[in-house]
């Protein structure tokens, strides 16, 4: 019995301990941006590959995917086009594909829930079963912060 | 009579402190996996610590802008910025670059400025930060009109804090 005391009291305590912990993390506003700042990066990240890869044969469900990662104006640019996405695509047999050599987080607001972001990637494009031509795609990009995650709302070319 | 009560009773304080056992465990390790969670980004300050990614951005901005500008008439300004911006592999990385550009800039009387197009630190630990830059970049022949918009670079940079100033320690062209 005093055994059993002694252990629920060092539960207890554990129980405070890791609860305050828990508290204090929760109250950390750098903690909290830290977190933000991840999870937006590695959703744009995701989604500007998903944003440059098409393949004619599978345009429908790359199509649904872009409209899927993208917000605000894109997102309603793209899904309005989206037929002629698909007729684009199968009419000049595209397949594209992406890699992203590095983004960062170049500003973020955590209160409002947007962030802009730069990125550079390399875009593979073949037409017509062509050998793919490969150029370097560097851009600027916003994103905001929806009830299903960070999603792209803005995409641009950084220029020449 | 008395002494089955009391059994009983010994009993149910057994079975409550049992429970407050199990329960304080588990509530520990519950809110011990919620704290590690919201701790994950383990010591990158990057954006979170505003005043410290503001410093980095500032200085390794402005380090980039005096380095990547040049006027054929006062290159020896630019190295001077040299001098004080950039430590380690980046020097031999920029001496590389910059010696072709400095040849052509004085034959041609050239004049080279850089700016600051955004700016995002990546890792920000201690001493040590990692940045990607974009930059715009325009080359003039001495009198010429600005015709075209200036042209963009995308650099990765580690940077380094030495004696209270951010320092440029690695450049690599994206």
């Amino acid at each position: 019995m005093r055994v059993l005391a002694t252990l629920a009291v060092l539960a207890v305590l554990a129980a405070g301990w890791s609860g305050w912990s828990w508290w204090s993390a929760a109250q950390d506003e750098g903690l909290a941006v830290a977190g933000e700042r991840d999870a937006v990066l590695a959703a744009v990240s995701d989604a500007l590959v998903a944003l440059h890869t098409i393949d004619h044969r599978t345009a429908a469900a790359d199509v649904d995917r872009w409209v899927e990662v993208s917000t605000g104006r894109l997102g309603a640019d793209l899904s309005g086009d989206r037929q002629l996405q698909l007729d684009r695509a199968e009419g000049t047999k595209t397949v594209a594909t992406a890699t992203l050599l590095d983004a960062a987080v170049t500003e973020l607001d955590h209160e409002a829930g947007t962030a802009r972001l730069g990125a550079v990637l390399d875009v593979r494009v073949s037409a017509h079963g062509d050998p793919p031509a490969e150029h370097r795609s560097r851009l600027t990009v916003a994103a905001e912060r929806t009830e299903r995650g960070w999603k792209v709302s803005d995409v641009q070319a950084a220029g020449p | 009579m008395s002494e089955r009560a009391a059994q009983g009773r010994r009993a149910t304080v057994l079975a409550a402190l049992a429970a407050v056992v199990v329960l304080g465990i588990g509530a520990a390790v519950w809110a011990g996996l919620e704290a590690s969670r919201l701790r994950e980004p383990g010591g990158n300050v990057a954006l979170a610590d505003e005043a410290a990614t503001r410093e980095v951005t500032d200085q390794v901005g402005a380090g980039l802008k005096a380095v990547f500008s040049y006027d054929y008439n006062n290159l020896a300004r630019t190295e001077r910025a040299a001098e004080r911006v950039l430590v380690g592999k980046a020097v031999g990385q920029y001496r590389e670059r910059f010696a072709a550009a400095r040849e052509q800039a004085v034959r041609k009387r050239l004049v080279h400025t850089t700016t600051v197009r955004s700016i995002g630190v990546k890792e920000l630990r201690g001493d040590t930060a990692r940045v990607l830059v974009f930059l715009g970049q325009q080359t003039l022949a001495e009198g010429e009109q600005a015709r075209q918009d200036p042209v963009t670079a995308v650099l990765r940079v580690v940077a380094e804090k030495n004696g209270g100033r951010w320092q440029i320690a690695e450049l690599t062209t994206l």
